[in-house]
């Protein structure tokens, strides 16, 4: 009986033990492991900022242009080549709202100085201008740090030349992988797999010699190890122009895409594995015209599209996709860009249709007679992602001898009210200015000789998209505004 | 001058006729010291009696005194060869050759050598007759006190022997301060003196306390300071190699140093007399002492003796019983099991407990370890003032009983543990009918068994060392019951110790071996005996409670039962043959053997259920109770197994289904052998001593820092704490020990370091090493899952784009980083001076200003005057040491509980050898 008894109980407490459950496991990282940070937005924190094609020498001048909306200390550090030598560095303190335009050649001068800006707190931002007698160019540059990026517009076809330039500004080694892909799809790059950029310091390579003549040319770096921040520089012989790697997304807001004398251009890039079907909508000072056209952008495969087929300069453009696409705006005096055969058009009717109530927008006139200048140059300029109701504007009137604007497009069915803030060593208040639903508007400011005025901080009432434009007689730029949580 | 140091009155009067037979005859002779029988005798014989030796000294007006113990008898021309030999040689102390009085032939001394120690040698053999072969004046490092003569300056300024000494320490203490005056001693062997034989003495306590005594008055502050712990240690280790003679010296080794430290204002009284005027230092004594300690030669040699003494003879008769042991399959069974235990931690003793998971070094000092858990700072992450696991103190006990070394100490611990085991469990099933060769069988499946891999696996390093004295504790319950009082106090101590030791080991082990007896009391419902072993088994949990305060005072035992979970496994094979085992025996053996066998089956089913029992809200500590229980059933399982197929009653069916009883049993043994594979007793392979390393390898001292070690769940030393589902935590550079494998809740600094990573997290800072600078963290290690990368990935990916941190990884297998910022250290100085980690305090150079210690903040750090700097401790960097003040409460708690052991030990000695 006994026996019996101690089998029924090793067996029941043995059944027991089977049952239990093994314990679940534990989640997975949280989603603070997983977030990507926009590398273009401005946070309400400390930041660092990278600042990858800059260069400052004899021929060439360049500005670190900062703004912050609130009290900041700035630390400007400008990695130096050889590596037993300490990097040039510069700290500050912006008493926020501020904006201040360092002269690169502060720190050094010894050609190519990409740089990092470090906040200890935000919203801050930085970008560049660059500019000699010849060539003026500019660009925002970047808070965050992906492992893969994109660059679109690339050229080398006869009369231009591309640079790559990778700034690794981390301690770290990195080992990256570049690919290109052309209208020619995918086009090997010898030697561009592996590649090794040293800690704290960058390497610039020559395209046009090594996937020489291609009209359209979207490049794709990914850090095996380590990470970088890539960026393009492109030289047609009258002017020069720069801008940093994006990330892919569905919609792009472009405010701005021409000054007058330069035709502007849309380059779309879809390095995913199906076609994207993307519409373009316009937004010129008068109203919106919405769909100017549509079309499917093929794998691998970059197209421009010539915008003054669809408008009439000047407007604004946003780019809408069904799936992440890469997209900058060049633009050239007419004849610059190669005409290239449009992507599938999955709807033939091009017509526009004209947003009510275009006619509201109160513009600025461009100059003091109203008529615009005629201006020769090549500008590049990466757009927005989101619009957002407040945006930092920096280096508004930092390069000599040069007309400087800021575009405001309103993709919005609602009326914007935009007060503009001046920031810098300046005694002028805010100003409003009313832009319409489905408009644009460009805000010309005298150089800051005149005024004191860097830097701006545009609040507006609905969500906008913000750009300026650089243009004078060494050539033009394009700098995209900067989002501010 | 003669004087006569009166030890015995007995052989006075011969002594006295000796002297004064002598060719050079005495100026005067004087008695010194003995009762009133010796002055009475002096008055009697007409010479002057003073009671001490300094009287003596002052008495005369010669050159030189001559020292002759009470009861030995020179020769006629001893004092004279003395005389001659000495102002020849300007020695200041010469002593004579002493032969056996009963055996004039037989040599007793020719001067000493001494050890480091002070324990005389002399070089001879027993027995040894004197042939002229050590006729040579030699120098020596002392001489025998039976007979020397020397310098009456001398004796003036050192004083004559040591009075509390006996003759032989008081002899060697007298040699060596005279050396320390520079004085020459020789051996003259021309001056023969007869003693009687002193007798081979078992160690005397107070021999013993006279040399510690002798060390502590002559030699320099450096040599004191590594040689009377070094006597300490030497000491104990002979007291625990004498047990295996049959001898029990704890008590003499205790009392020994008991007496010193009742007469330590003495002794520095006496050391000042000794070392005032010195000539010559340490070095001096040095060259006339042999390597080592002597005493522990003497009993290793002993020990080998008796091995010697046990192997066969010449003899035809001894050679064939010999062969018949070893062709005994209890003994080839046995030979075979401690093979295995030996194999299984081979890893061990090349290179120590591997670090993985909870299994870390011991701490690097057995008295630093001691200190810590006697109310001293806890280490883990930031530190705190929780008291430590008494497993910390109980490897701090081992180490200290190995010299403490640490690789030794983690090999005796684990092997001699598994050892105990597998021997306790063959002396419990042998009271049960199950003879050697099974018991030994099922001991193995007890310590390398599926259970016992568990617990390996668990790296439950606490657990592995007390499942060796489990089955001790239920041998010791169930054993006879003695039939005097004394003898059953002492069973119920020594079955309280055992408990105490499987509790200080594994605290939740404590109830294992009462549970155990409760289910076979309950199988054998009607034996008083079981019910008495109960009894004495739930006595015995009570008597060994107080040996863990401090930290049953203050744990919070809550937390510790219900923290982490376990769910263990094992494999379906194992699980159907302890089925088919069990069933099988249960079913035909014979009744005791399927008694045995429903006993085991009912352990090993409760001990899986409490190994995966997390549902019900039991912690990974219930788990390894449960482990330990499951351990103890497959043992009994198989030991049955194997022991029914041998019984005659087992025919028929019973022996078929006994035989397939056994194949199921050989499963589990086979089963058992996994542990063999990597030579680490069944524990995990190291995976932080190759991923810390490299810190040893950078510039600096590593100990000046920390290690931020980042991972998944699972992957990191000891506790980990958990931040966005991923884990982390900081140890100790270069290697965490196991101090500091529990972490305690978030304090000041844990909480910071949580913000600082919650900002890395979400990208909000790029100079992730400025932020982890202030908590002394200098290397970042990522330590890679090889079943889930993601967590590493996700770690990776927030440090990659960090400005100031340098990537280490190419050759390391584990992501690794080092932090560039200026300051990543423990503890600073205002001056921007590093101190090291030494222990659980800190050393450095010694500054006029603040010296901030980057623990958690607590007062007790010092020295004086202390300040909270944030989360950190300010206090005075004026003396180079910084540390942390003991909490009183918990000291005296910790003293009571040795003590408590003390008792126990006692009480279990007397009640075994009187009782």
């Amino acid at each position: 009986m006994r026996r019996i008894l101690a089998i029924i109980a090793a067996v029941t407490l043995g059944a027991l033990a089977w049952i239990q459950v093994e314990p679940s496991a534990p989640n997975e990282p949280g989603l603070g492991f997983s977030v990507p940070i926009d590398p273009g937005g401005a946070i309400g924190d400390q930041s660092v900022w990278y600042c990858p094609w800059v260069e400052s020498g004899a021929v060439r001048d360049s500005t670190y242009d900062i703004g912050a909306a609130v009290d900041v200390e700035a630390s400007i550090t400008l990695p130096n080549p050889n590596p037993t030598l300490e990097p040039d560095t510069l700290a500050f303190v912006l008493r926020g709202p501020d904006a201040r335009s360092v002269d690169t050649a502060e720190l050094a001068r010894r050609g190519p100085t990409p740089g990092i800006v470090e906040f200890d707190d935000g919203p801050a931002v930085v970008s560049n201008t660059m500019w000699t007698d010849e060539l003026l160019t500019g660009d925002r540059c970047v808070v965050s740090v992906p492992k893969v990026w994109h660059l679109v517009g690339g050229i080398t076809a006869e009369g231009f030349t591309l640079e790559l330039r990778l700034f690794n500004p981390f301690p770290e080694a990195a080992k990256v992988t570049v690919q290109a892909v052309s209208e020619f799809g995918s086009s090997p790059l010898a030697g561009f797999e592996g590649l090794d950029v040293p800690g704290r310091s960058w390497i610039t390579e020559d395209l046009s010699r090594v996937i020489p003549f291609l009209d359209n040319v979207t490049l794709t770096v990914k850090a095996d190890t380590g990470l970088v921040i890539p960026a393009l520089v492109l030289n047609n012989g009258t002017d020069e122009a720069s801008w940093i790697g994006i990330s892919q997304s569905a919609t792009w807001d472009f405010p701005v895409t021409s000054v007058p004398g330069l035709e502007p251009t849309l380059v779309l890039s879809n390095t995913g594995n199906l076609p994207a079907n993307v519409t373009i909508d316009v937004f010129a000072t008068d109203g919106a015209m919405l769909e100017v056209t549509s079309l499917l952008v093929s794998p691998q495969q970059p197209v421009r599209l010539h915008l003054s087929d669809f408008a009439t300069p000047p407007f604004g453009v946003r780019v809408r996709s069904n799936r992440p696409i890469g997209a900058v705006i060049q633009a050239g005096p007419p004849g610059t860009f190669p005409r290239s055969e449009l992507g599938d058009r999955p709807d033939e009717d091009l017509t526009a249709d004209v947003a009510p109530g275009g006619d509201d927008g109160d513009v600025t006139e461009s100059g003091d007679d109203g008529v615009p200048d005629t201006y020769i140059g090549l500008a590049s300029t990466t757009g927005n992602t989101d619009p957002a109701t407040r945006w930092l504007l920096t280096g508004i009137g930092v390069v000599p001898a040069a007309d400087t604007s800021i575009w405001l497009m309103n993709p919005s069915g609602d009326q914007a009210t935009v007060t503009l803030i001046p920031l810098g060593a300046t005694a002028a208040g805010p100003d409003k200015i009313i832009v319409a639903p489905g408009t644009i508007v460009e805000v010309p400011f005298a150089e800051v000789s005149e005024t004191g005025l860097t830097g701006l901080i545009v609040d507006a009432t609905v969500p906008i998209s913000t750009g300026l434009s650089i243009a004078g007689s060494r050539g033009v730029a394009f700098i995209g505004g900067i989002p501010v949580e | 001058m003669t004087a006569i140091l009166v030890h015995d009155t007995a052989g006075l009067a011969g002594t006295l006729d000796a002297i004064r037979r002598q060719v050079y005859g005495s100026e005067q002779i004087i008695v010194v010291g003995g009762d009133s029988d010796a002055r009475r005798f002096a008055g009697s014989e007409e010479v002057e009696w003073v009671p001490a030796v300094s009287g003596a000294v002052d008495r005369i007006g010669t050159s030189h005194l001559w020292f002759v113990r009470s009861g030995v008898q020179p020769r006629a021309d001893a004092l004279a060869a003395l005389v001659a030999t000495a102002t020849d040689l300007d020695a200041s102390v010469a002593g004579s050759k002493i032969l056996d009085l009963d055996n004039p032939d037989r040599l007793l001394s020719v001067g000493f050598a001494t050890d480091v120690f002070g324990t005389p040698y002399s070089g001879l053999d027993e027995d040894e007759l004197d042939q002229g072969q050590y006729d040579v004046v030699r120098d020596v490092a002392a001489v025998a006190g039976d007979s020397m003569f020397v310098r009456r300056d001398l004796a003036r300024g050192i004083g004559g022997p040591d009075r509390l000494m006996p003759q032989l320490a008081a002899a060697v203490d007298f040699c060596q301060r005279a050396r320390l005056r520079g004085a020459r001693i020789i051996v003259v062997p021309s001056s023969e003196v007869l003693a009687p034989d002193p007798g081979r003495r078992s160690e005397q306590w107070l021999e013993r306390a006279s040399r510690i005594r002798g060390m502590l008055k002559v030699y320099g502050p450096l040599t004191v300071a590594w040689s009377v712990p070094a006597a300490f240690l030497s000491g104990l280790t002979q007291a625990a190699m004498s047990l295996l003679l049959g001898r029990w010296l704890f008590f003499s080794w205790l009392r020994a140093w008991g007496w010193n430290l009742l007469r330590l204002p003495d002794t520095v009284r006496e050391r000042r007399k000794a070392r005032r005027g010195r000539e010559v230092g340490d070095e001096e004594l040095f060259r006339y002492q042999v390597s080592g300690s002597l005493a522990l030669k003497v009993t290793a040699s002993q020990l080998a003796d008796q091995v010697r003494q046990r192997l066969p003879g010449e003899d035809t008769t001894s050679m064939e019983m010999i062969g018949r042991e070893l062709r005994r399959p209890s003994f080839v069974v046995g030979i075979g099991a401690v093979l295995f235990i030996l194999l299984a931690g081979r890893s061990l003793w090349a290179v120590g407990l591997p670090a993985v998971g909870y299994s870390l070094p011991f701490p690097d000092s057995g008295l630093a370890g001691l200190d810590a858990y006697a109310g001293g700072w806890n280490p883990a992450g930031f530190g705190g003032a929780e008291p430590l696991q008494p497993l910390i103190a109980l490897t701090a006990i081992v180490r200290l009983a190995v010299l403490d070394s640490g690789r030794l100490a983690e090999y005796v611990a684990i092997t001699g543990s598994a050892l105990l085991g597998v021997w306790g469990t063959v002396r419990l099933l042998r009271g049960w009918g199950v003879t050697a060769v099974a018991g030994t069988m099922a001991g193995v499946v007890y310590v390398a068994g599926s259970a016992a891999q568990g617990l390996a696996a668990e790296t439950a390093i606490g657990a592995m060392i007390a499942l060796g004295m489990v089955p001790w504790v239920m041998r010791l319950s169930l054993a006879r019951w003695p039939a005097t009082s004394l003898g059953r106090v002492g069973r119920v101590a020594a079955v309280g110790l055992t408990t105490g030791i499987v509790a200080v080991a594994s605290p939740s082990l404590v109830l294992v071996a009462l549970l155990a007896l409760v289910v076979w009391a309950l199988v054998n419902v009607n034996d008083g005996v079981a019910w008495r072993a109960v009894a004495v088994g739930g006595a015995g949990v009570g008597l060994a409670l107080p040996l863990l305060f401090p930290w049953v005072g203050a744990a919070d035992l809550n937390a510790f039962l219900t923290d982490g979970a376990l769910y263990s496994s094992t494999s379906i094979v194992v699980a159907a043959a302890v089925v088919v085992a069990l069933v099988t025996v249960v079913a035909s053996a014979p009744v005791r053997l399927a008694r045995v066998a429903g006993w085991a089956g009912v352990l090993a089913a409760g001990g899986a259920l409490g190994a995966r029992s997390s549902a019900f809200g039991a912690g990974s500590e219930i788990g390894h109770a449960g482990l330990a229980l499951a351990a103890l059933g497959l043992a009994g399982v198989t030991g049955a197994a194997f022991e029914s197929i041998t019984r005659v009653e087992t025919a028929g069916w019973r022996r078929i289904a006994g035989g397939v009883g056994v194949v199921a049993a050989a499963v589990l043994v086979a089963a058992s052998s996994v542990v063999l594979i990597g030579g680490r007793a069944g524990i995990p392979a190291d995976r932080f001593r190759e991923a810390f390393a490299f810190t040893q390898a950078r510039p600096g001292d590593p100990a000046e820092s920390r290690i931020l070690v980042l991972g998944g769940p699972g992957d990191l030393p000891g506790d980990e704490r958990i931040i966005q589902g991923a884990t982390y935590r900081v140890v100790a550079a270069p290697m965490p020990e196991l101090w500091e494998a529990n972490l305690d809740g978030l304090h000041l600094a844990d909480r910071e370091l949580d913000d600082v990573l919650e900002t890395i997290i979400a990208g909000e800072t790029s100079r992730a090493g400025e932020a982890l600078a202030p908590f002394g963290i200098r290397w970042i290690v990522i330590m890679q899952s090889d079943e889930d990368a993601s967590y590493a990935t996700a770690w990776s990916d927030r440090l990659t784009g960090q400005l100031d941190i340098v990537s280490l990884s190419a050759g390391l297998a584990n992501e690794t980083y080092e932090n560039e910022s200026a300051g990543a250290v423990r503890a600073v100085t205002s001056g921007a001076t590093a101190w090291a980690r030494v222990g659980v305090g800190y050393e450095g150079t010694s500054e006029t200003g603040q010296l901030t210690v980057r623990e958690n903040a607590h007062q007790r750090w010092g020295p004086e005057p202390w300040q909270q700097g944030g989360v950190w401790n300010e206090v005075s960097a004026s003396t180079g040491v910084s540390g942390f003040k003991p909490i009183d409460g918990r000291r005296y708690q910790a003293y009571a509980a040795a003590f408590w052991a003390i008792v126990l030990v006692g009480f279990a000695w007397a009640g075994r050898r009187f009782g």
